[in-house]
C-alpha cells in the first residue's frame, strides 16, 4: 500500500514537471491521472494542488463539474450508452433501462463485483449507427434492448473482443515516411488508388478490419507498390459504411467487409472491372451507381468543405498541400494587407457556423481594433461540438485538420493574433490525435510557429481538451475552461473580442467557420458569395440522422429546402412511415412540422419559424416519435448540462421538466401547460448565457406546432405515438399469436404467460411496458395501444 | 455621461454599472447575489432591468451591465416585474423558509408558489464563496458539481487547511437567519407584510 502511494506521488510529480505548473495545464494533468487510475484519487488531487499551487477547492470544483472525471473507482468493463438525440429517437432509453436491469445498477454506478461501470454520454457523434452502446471502447451499433444480455454476458465472461486498435496508419512511420517521400510527386497519379473511410461511423461498422485486409492484400498483389491506399476521414454516407472508393475514376463500393477485399483488389484495382454486388443500389429506382458522383446521396450535394475528406490522408500534410492546401495562407501573407483579408471575408458574407450566425468579419474587425495591454491577442477554434446529433466538426477535424488550421492562421494574420487554441471535446479522441499531429507537421514545414513561410509573421496553436460539459461550448465558459477553471459562463456586456481569454482581445469561431476561410481567400469572395441566399452565403454541413433512409453528413448550398434535403438527399423516411417533424439547432433549436418542410435552410428563415440553424444537427422524426417526449428529452439533456450558476436556468429548467414529465405521465392539468409557457418565456428572457436563453426553444416550438399532441396527453390521457409508457398498454392478439414462446422467454418482468403453441397473455399489472415483446414477436401479434 | 432611468435623465460616471447608477439616485432594484465589496456574479437574476434602444429592448442584469451614454433603463416595466416574480417563485419553491425571500415575495405581490416544493437551505447566490475568497483571502469553499446538483462545498467534505473558521460565510448568507415565522401551507406564502410592502406594479410612465 505504502509503495502504491509513493508510486502515485512520483507519477503526479513527473506529470506536473512534464506539463509545467501553469494553471492552463491543469486539465491535461487531471486527464492523465484519470487515464492512469480510472478515477481521481483524493491523494493525487492533494498533490496536484500542492505542486501547482492551486487551491484544492478549485480542483475539487473542476473534478465534480466535468463528466470525464470521476472521484470513485470504476469497474473493469465500462459500458457507455449514447443518449444523443438520434439515438434517443431510436430508443436508446429502452436500451439503457435494459442494461440497468441486467446489471442491477443505475447510470454512474459500478456493480458490487467491480465488473461493470455504467455511464451515459450526451452524443458520441456516431449518430448514423445509433442507438450506440460502447463497451471498453468497442462500438456496438444498431443496438436493441433484446441484444443487451447476450453482449454483456460475453464481457462478463471476459471473452470479449479486445479494444480495437486504431489502425489509422497503415504501416510503421519510417516505412510510411520513406514510401511517401519517394511517391511525393505521385500522391495523386493516374494509377489506381484506394480510399477507405476511417470515420467513426464506418469504424463502428468495421472499417478498421477492411483497411487492414486491404493493406495485406495490396502488399501481395501490388508488388511495385504503385497503388496508393488511404485511410481517410469521414465520407459522409455513414448509413452504407464501410465505404471504399477506387481512384482515379471514383468507383464507389458500400457496406464492404474484409471478405470482399481480395475481389476488389483483383477485379477493380488491378483490372478496372466493377464488382456489381458492392455498388450502391437506389432502393426506390433500383438503379445501381458505379461512380461516387452518381450516387443520389452525393449527386445533389455541394461538397466544397467536406469533399476533400474522401481524398486525403488526414495524417499526411503532403496530401493537403498536393491538393492546393496552404495556397490561401501564402496569398493572405504576401499579397494582402490584414484589413483586405477582413474585407474579403466581409464581402463573402461568412457567418458563424457554430449556431448564432454572427458575421465573422464584424467579430474579426472588432478584435483587430481592440487594444491589448501587451500586444497579445488570441484566436480560438471551438471544437466542443456538444449538440447531440451533430458531428460535422468532428469529421472535419478527423478528416481534414489542415483546412481548419489554415483558416485559423489566416484569421490570426487578419486580426493580429499571436496565439491560438483549438478546444476539442474529450469525447473525440481521434480528432484530438489528428489535430495534434497536423499542428506538428505544419510546424515542421514552417507553416506554423515563428516566421511563417518567411513572412515574419509569428503564430502558433495549442490544443486544449474539454472534459465533458456542453456549456463549455459557450464562449466565456470555453475561455474559462482553457484557463484551467470551471467552465461556467459569465456576463459578456464587454465582448470577448475586447476582453476574452486571459483578459486579452479574443476571437472565437467554430471548426466549420474556420474551414471556410481558406476557400474564400483562395477563390475570392465573389465566387464564394455566388452560392447561397441573400444573407446566408456558401454551404452548410448537416448531420442528417434519426428516422431517415440515408443517414450521414451532407453539405448543401444555403437556401435549399428542408424537403430537398430530407426527401431528396436523405431518401425519405424508411419502412413506409410518415414524416412528422424535423429538429434543427440541437437543444437550442426547435421542431418543425410537415407544413414548414419547404422552408429554405437559411439562418434568418429558420429563426423566424422558431428553430435555428445551430451547428447543423438535423434529426428527422416519423409518426412513431412523440413530440412531448422529444421536448422532455431535450429538457433532460439541458438540466444535465446546465452549469447551475443562474436561477432561471437551474431552477426553471428543473420545473419545466417536472411539468413535461407530468404531461408524459398523463397527470398534468391544462393550467400547468400555461404555467409551462409562462415559465419558458422568463427562462428565455432572464438566463445568463446562451444555453439558458435558448433552452426553452424545444418546448416552445413543440407547443407551437404540436399543441394537439400535448392536449391529447393531458385531456385524453393518450400518447398517439405510443411512446409515453404511462399511457400505453401492450396486448397479445390471440388470433395472430402462434404460441412460439419467444416473447415469454424475453419478457424481463415475467408478465407473459401461456402454454407452447397456445395464445399467450400479458398481465397488465406485471407489465413494465418495455416493448421487448413487440421487438421479439415475428407474427405481429403484440399490439401497442 | 447621460443615462435615462425610468424616464429620469441622470448623470452617471464611466465604469458604473446600471445598479450603481440606480442606487446612487435612490431607485430601488432588488438583489440577492450582489454585495458591495464583492465582485459582481450575475447569477440570481433578480436585478434584471429592461434596456431599450429605439424599438429594441433587452433584459440585462443591472449588477454587472456597465452604463453607456444615452442608455434607456426601465426598472419596473411589466416584463421586468413578471420576470422578478417568477424568479422569486422559483427560489421559494426550493427554499421556502428564507425570511429574505418571503419578504421579497410580499414586496412583489407574489402570493402563491405553483411549483413542486422542496426544502433546501441554500439559494446558491455564491456570496459566501466570494466573501471567503475575495475578502478573507481564504479560498476554503467553492462550488462543486453542476446543474441541479450544484452546491457550495468543501473539498471531499472535509474542512480544508485554508479555513480559519472566521464565520464570514455565515455572516453574509441571506438564508442562514431566523426562518420566516408566518403560518404556511405547502405552496402558500407568508405574506404577513403584503400590504405594507407591496410595490405599485405599474408605475406611471409605463
Amino acid at each position: 500500500m505504502a509503495k502504491t502511494a509513493e508510486d502515485m506521488a512520483g507519477f503526479v510529480t513527473d506529470l506536473v514537471d512534464r506539463h509545467g505548473a501553469e494553471r492552463s495545464q491543469l486539465s491535461f494533468v487531471l486527464h492523465e491521472i484519470q487515464e492512469k487510475y480510472d478515477f481521481l484519487p483524493e491523494q493525487a488531487l492533494r498533490d496536484v494542488a500542492r505542486l501547482m499551487e492551486i487551491p484544492l477547492t478549485d480542483i475539487y470544483g473542476i473534478a465534480t463539474f466535468y463528466t470525464s472525471f470521476s472521484l470513485s473507482p470504476k469497474g473493469r468493463n465500462i459500458v457507455t450508452v449514447c443518449m444523443g438525440t438520434a439515438c434517443h429517437v431510436r430508443n436508446s432509453k429502452g436500451i439503457l433501462e435494459e442494461i440497468c436491469r441486467f446489471l442491477g445498477i443505475g447510470p454512474g454506478e459500478t456493480t458490487e463485483d467491480k465488473a461493470f461501470s455504467l455511464e451515459t454520454v450526451n452524443c458520441l457523434g456516431a449518430c448514423a449507427m445509433g442507438p450506440i452502446m460502447v463497451v471498453n471502447g468497442t462500438y456496438h451499433g444498431g443496438m436493441t434492448a433484446a441484444k443487451v444480455p447476450q453482449i454483456l454476458k460475453k464481457y462478463e465472461a471476459g471473452e470479449a473482443l479486445q479494444e480495437e486498435e486504431e489502425t489509422y496508419r497503415l504501416s510503421s512511420p519510417a516505412e510510411l515516411a520513406a514510401y511517401r517521400e519517394k511517391m511525393r510527386p505521385l500522391r495523386y497519379p493516374d494509377a489506381p488508388s484506394v480510399s477507405v473511410c476511417g470515420g467513426t461511423g464506418c469504424k463502428a461498422g468495421g472499417s478498421a478490419e477492411v483497411i487492414e485486409a486491404m493493406r495485406l492484400e495490396l502488399r501481395g498483389a501490388d508488388e511495385d507498390g504503385k497503388v496508393i491506399l488511404r485511410a481517410t476521414g469521414c465520407h459522409g454516407f455513414c448509413e452504407r459504411g464501410p465505404l471504399v472508393t477506387i481512384g482515379p475514376d471514383n468507383i464507389f463500393y458500400q457496406r464492404v467487409s474484409p471478405e470482399d477485399v481480395p475481389e476488389i483488389v483483383s477485379e477493380t484495382v488491378l483490372n478496372g472491372r466493377v464488382v456489381e454486388r458492392l455498388l450502391f443500389q437506389d432502393p426506390r429506382s433500383e438503379e445501381k451507381s458505379v461512380h461516387k458522383e452518381e450516387v443520389p446521396f452525393y449527386a445533389s450535394q455541394m461538397r466544397q468543405i467536406l469533399g476533400p475528406n474522401g481524398d486525403l490522408d488526414p495524417y499526411e500534410i503532403k496530401d493537403y498541400i498536393a491538393r492546393g492546401g496552404y495556397k490561401g495562407l501564402a496569398k493572405a501573407l504576401f499579397e494582402m494587407e490584414p484589413e483586405q483579408i477582413i474585407d474579403e471575408v466581409d464581402k463573402a458574407g461568412l457567418r458563424g457556423r457554430g449556431g448564432g450566425g454572427y458575421p465573422a468579419a464584424n467579430k474579426w474587425r472588432a478584435c483587430r481594433q481592440a487594444r491589448s495591454v501587451d500586444g497579445v491577442k488570441y484566436v480560438l477554434c471551438n471544437a466542443d461540438e456538444g449538440d447531440p446529433g451533430a458531428f460535422m466538426d468532428r469529421c472535419l477535424l478527423e478528416g481534414n485538420p489542415h483546412s481548419v488550421i489554415e483558416g485559423m492562421i489566416i484569421g490570426a494574420r487578419a486580426i493580429g493574433a499571436t496565439h491560438g487554441y483549438i478546444y476539442v471535446r474529450n469525447e473525440y479522441p481521434l480528432a484530438v490525435r489528428s489535430v495534434i499531429q497536423a499542428l506538428e507537421q505544419a510546424r515542421e514545414r514552417g507553416l506554423l510557429g515563428e516566421d511563417i513561410l518567411g513572412s515574419g509573421f509569428d503564430f502558433d496553436v495549442s490544443v486544449s481538451k474539454g472534459s465533458g460539459a456542453f456549456v463549455s461550448g459557450e464562449s466565456t465558459a470555453l475561455m474559462a475552461s482553457i484557463e484551467g477553471r470551471v467552465g461556467e459562463p459569465r456576463e459578456k456586456y464587454i465582448h470577448t473580442a475586447i476582453r476574452g481569454l486571459y483578459v486579452r482581445p479574443t476571437n472565437l469561431n467554430n471548426v466549420e467557420t474556420w474551414a471556410n476561410v481558406p476557400l474564400i481567400i483562395n477563390e475570392g469572395a465573389g465566387k464564394y458569395a455566388s452560392v447561397g441566399t441573400e444573407k446566408s452565403k456558401g454551404t452548410k454541413i448537416f448531420s442528417l440522422v434519426g428516422k431517415i433512409t440515408n443517414t450521414g453528413l451532407v453539405e448543401v448550398p444555403m437556401g435549399i429546402t428542408l424537403r430537398e434535403i430530407i426527401f431528396g438527399i436523405g431518401g425519405g423516411i424508411p419502412d413506409g412511415k410518415k414524416f412528422k417533424a424535423v429538429q434543427t439547432g440541437g437543444p437550442s433549436g426547435g421542431c418543425l412540422p410537415e407544413s414548414l418542410i419547404d422552408t429554405p435552410v437559411d439562418f434568418d428563415r429558420l429563426t423566424e419559424v422558431g428553430s435555428m440553424m445551430g451547428s447543423g444537427g438535423m434529426i428527422v422524426m416519423d409518426e412513431d416519435t412523440c413530440m412531448v417526449d422529444v421536448a422532455r428529452y431535450f429538457l433532460e439533456f439541458l438540466c444535465d448540462e446546465s452549469c447551475g450558476k443562474c436561477t432561471p436556468c437551474r431552477e426553471g429548467l428543473k420545473h419545466m421538466l417536472d411539468i413535461v414529465n407530468d404531461v408524459t405521465e398523463g397527470t398534468a392539468t391544462p393550467e400547468q401547460l400555461d404555467l409551462l409557457v409562462e415559465l419558458a418565456e422568463v427562462v428565455k428572457d432572464t438566463s445568463l448565457c446562451g444555453l439558458g436563453q435558448t433552452a426553452p426553444n424545444p418546448v416552445l416550438s413543440t407547443i407551437r406546432y404540436f399543441k394537439e399532441e400535448y392536449r391529447e396527453h393531458i385531456e385524453d390521457k393518450r400518447c398517439p405515438a405510443g411512446v409515453c409508457r404511462a399511457l400505453v398498454t401492450y396486448q397479445i392478439d390471440s388470433e395472430a399469436c402462434t404460441g412460439c414462446t419467444r416473447c415469454l422467454k424475453a419478457c424481463p418482468s415475467g408478465a407473459i404467460s401461456g402454454e407452447k403453441k397456445e395464445p399467450h397473455l400479458i398481465d397488465a399489472m406485471k407489465c413494465d411496458r418495455c416493448g421487448i415483446c413487440l421487438e421479439k414477436c415475428e407474427f405481429d401479434a403484440v399490439i401497442r395501444k | 455621461m447621460k443615462v435615462v432611468i425610468d424616464g429620469q435623465s441622470v448623470e452617471a460616471e464611466e465604469g458604473w454599472t446600471v445598479l450603481d447608477t440606480a442606487r446612487y439616485y435612490g431607485v430601488d432594484i432588488p438583489t440577492l447575489c450582489h454585495k458591495e465589496g464583492l465582485s459582481p456574479y450575475s447569477a440570481c437574476r433578480l436585478c434584471v432591468v429592461e434596456v431599450r434602444r429605439g424599438e429594441r429592448s433587452k433584459m440585462v442584469a443591472s449588477c454587472s451591465c456597465p452604463v453607456e451614454e444615452g442608455m434607456q433603463v426601465i426598472t419596473k416595466s411589466e416584463r421586468v416585474l413578471k420576470a422578478r416574480r417568477m424568479i422569486l417563485e422559483l427560489m421559494l419553491a426550493s427554499t421556502p423558509n428564507s425570511k429574505t425571500l418571503q419578504c421579497l415575495a410580499s414586496k412583489h405581490g407574489l402570493t402563491k408558489v405553483r411549483f413542486k416544493g422542496e426544502s433546501r437551505d441554500c439559494i446558491l447566490c455564491g456570496l459566501c464563496v466570494r466573501m471567503c475568497d475575495e475578502q478573507m483571502m481564504g479560498g476554503a469553499i467553492a462550488f462543486a458539481h453542476r446543474g441541479v446538483e450544484r452546491k457550495v462545498s468543501m473539498p471531499f467534505h472535509k474542512t480544508p487547511e485554508a479555513c480559519r473558521e472566521c464565520g464570514a460565510c455565515l455572516y453574509i448568507c441571506p438564508v442562514c437567519e431566523l426562518p420566516c415565522q408566518g403560518p404556511m401551507e405547502p405552496g402558500e406564502l407568508c405574506n404577513a407584510c403584503l400590504d405594507e410592502l407591496r410595490l405599485d406594479p405599474f408605475p406611471s410612465g409605463d
